[in-house]
């Protein structure tokens, strides 16, 4: 568990973060959303000391980070950030390799956790020679990520990696990174000030804005009852009915029913969004849900409120 | 097969073969000349002598520039960093035949003060260019490096000088060039180099001498610059 208590940070005059106390629980996947300047990345930092709070402290697992040698504690933390930050002069393997190295793990050890995060990252294992600057800005991206995850750290931080890319390579590096998460169970503090990466990626979203937290639960909380002006004013706008869809899945609003045969059919772990979207293309107010017979989902239950 | 070291070492191995019997040829371009060939000292001791100096003076010049480079560039010695760069900016443009005059006065004739000068001269291309290659690192490599638990001096040997590399390698074959060229003015001060055909024939009015430091020192200057390319080409390489 990472837990921030009463943080604060000023740099110069103002007030980066200002007495911030938040939990994020072990295997999480925690977002920290809010408007450029709020203060997102000072806190992230705060967990492997890149920045020292003023006032306040960081723990892990309970223990004070400020009790663990700076070196060592970023050696046991996985670091991505959009920039990347790629070694220019190292190869893409070399580059995933860089903390296992630092470690101290023997040569064949490194090689086979290359291979393996190469794969779980779905880059194609031709390029592990090829130098960062013949890559894509979203295979750079993916190996930023299994650079951050190569010493198997049980917290990476993640500050907006992927804010750099197009939307379609973006979307993609999110579900793949949904994936990975789930896969191995590490705690992830993940920063954007993006609403609908936010919505999209967290188990939980911590709203921060001038240094605060304004509001701190699950997307569905945060849709549902905003706690102020400012939030609502993030989380809504004129697709907040659609931001709702997305964050809930098929699997979450089926009902009994019965429709008749060659009715398309979505799989239960798509989203709400993607329900509607096939329901307007097929122009059909009810659709048949994969591998649960006897379940279907339809506008009504769409619209019902969430449960 | 690398030309830029092939050709530069066949001409060098040639010349040195030919030169103690090219008194006819000599002859036939300058018929004045009483001796066309100079003997006093043999023209391979002359260029192994030339050699070892201009490669003890270039490798201290070499460390010491990378040093204070690396030091001046570290956060905590940031107020150096302007001096430093003036004085390797500025110095280049102080002839090294100052600083050689400069030198005698503080060891004497001989081999010793062009080592000093040769070294001294030589340090500013490479702390010149090691600066800005340190500088040029790009800001995110060192971010990740600082995030991912590197040290600062291992930062430094992994990420700041193999990025900088380029800069300093043209540092160093700007330094080593102008080295193999000054070592020869080192014989105005008695030591003995490739100059001292050059300066005995100067001073003695005899042209062949003149022509055959020249042609040993272009040659040398040559070798070296290729096998400088080559060890840039090797470092640059190296992270595959
Ligand atoms: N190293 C720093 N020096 C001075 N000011 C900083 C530094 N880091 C952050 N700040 C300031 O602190 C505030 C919060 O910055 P940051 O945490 O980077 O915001 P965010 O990541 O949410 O965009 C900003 O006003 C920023 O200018
Ligand atoms: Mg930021």
């Amino acid at each position: 568990m990472i837990e921030f208590s009463n943080v604060s940070k000023r740099f110069g005059q103002g007030e980066a973060v200002d007495g911030v106390s938040l939990q994020i629980a072990s295997g999480e996947l925690f977002v920290l959303v809010g408007p450029s300047g709020s203060g997102k990345s000072t806190l992230l930092r705060m967990i492997n000391r890149l920045v020292e709070p003023d006032e306040g402290s960081v723990r892990i697992d309970g223990k004070d980070v400020r009790d663990t040698p700076a070196t060592d504690l970023r050696r046991g933390i996985g670091y991505a950030i959009q920039s990347v930050g790629l070694f220019p002069h190292w190869s893409v393997a070399r580059n995933i390799g860089t903390v296992p190295r630092l470690l101290g793990w023997s040569n064949d050890r490194i090689e086979a956790r290359v291979q393996e995060l190469m794969a779980m990252l779905e880059l194609d294992a031709g390029i592990a020679t090829r130098l960062p600057a013949e890559l894509s800005g979203g295979q750079q991206q993916r190996v930023g990520v299994a650079r951050a995850m190569a010493a198997t750290p049980a917290i990476v931080l993640m500050d907006e990696p992927f804010g750099a890319l197009d939307p379609v390579t973006r979307e993609k590096l999110q579900h793949a990174f949904r994936r990975i998460h789930a896969d191995t169970g590490t705690t992830v503090v993940f920063v954007t000030h993006d609403m609908d990466e936010a919505l999209q990626l967290g188990d939980r979203i911590a709203f921060i804005d001038g240094g605060h937290v304004r509001q701190c639960g699950t997307p569905l909380e945060l849709l549902l009852s905003p706690a102020d002006e400012v939030v609502r004013g993030f989380v809504g706008g004129a697709s907040a009915g659609l931001r709702l869809l997305s964050v809930r899945k098929v699997r979450d609003a089926m009902t009994p029913g019965s429709v008749a045969d060659g009715t398309p059919s979505i799989n239960a772990d798509a989203d709400l969004r993607q329900a509607l979207s096939m329901m307007v293309d097929s122009r059909l107010r009810t659709l048949r849900v994969d591998g649960a017979d006897g379940q279907v989902i339809s506008l009504d239950g769409l619209l019902a409120p969430p449960r | 097969m690398n030309w830029r070291i092939a050709l530069p070492a066949l001409a060098l191995v040639a010349l040195l073969l030919w030169l103690p019997h090219s008194a006819p040829a000599f002859h036939a371009m300058f018929p004045a000349l009483g001796k066309p060939v100079y003997l006093r000292t043999g023209f391979g001791q002359l260029v192994a002598i030339h050699a070892g100096i201009v490669l003890l003076a270039s490798a201290t010049a070499v460390l010491v520039g990378l040093a204070v480079a690396a030091l001046v560039t570290r956060p905590f010695a940031g107020s150096l960093l302007p001096t430093a760069n003036a004085v390797a900016v500025v110095g280049q443009t102080i002839p090294p035949v100052a600083v050689l005059v400069l030198s005698v006065p503080l060891l004497g004739f001989g081999a010793p003060p062009t080592l000093l000068a040769l070294t001294v001269y030589g340090v500013l291309p490479v702390l010149g260019q090691a600066i800005a290659g340190l500088r040029s690192v790009p800001p995110d490599a060192i971010a990740a490096a600082d995030g991912m638990g590197y040290g600062p001096w291992r930062r430094l040997k992994d990420a700041e000088l193999p990025l900088a590399v380029p800069a300093i390698m043209s540092g160093v074959r700007l330094s080593v060039i102008v080295a193999v060229g000054t070592a020869t003015i080192g014989s105005t001060v008695g030591a003995t180099t490739l100059g001292s055909p050059i300066v005995e024939g100067l001073v003695g009015n005899n042209p062949a001498y003149v022509v055959q430091g020249a042609l040993l020192v272009a040659a040398l200057a040559m070798l070296f610059d290729g096998l400088l390319e080559w060890v840039e080409r090797r470092v640059t390489s190296r992270g595959r």
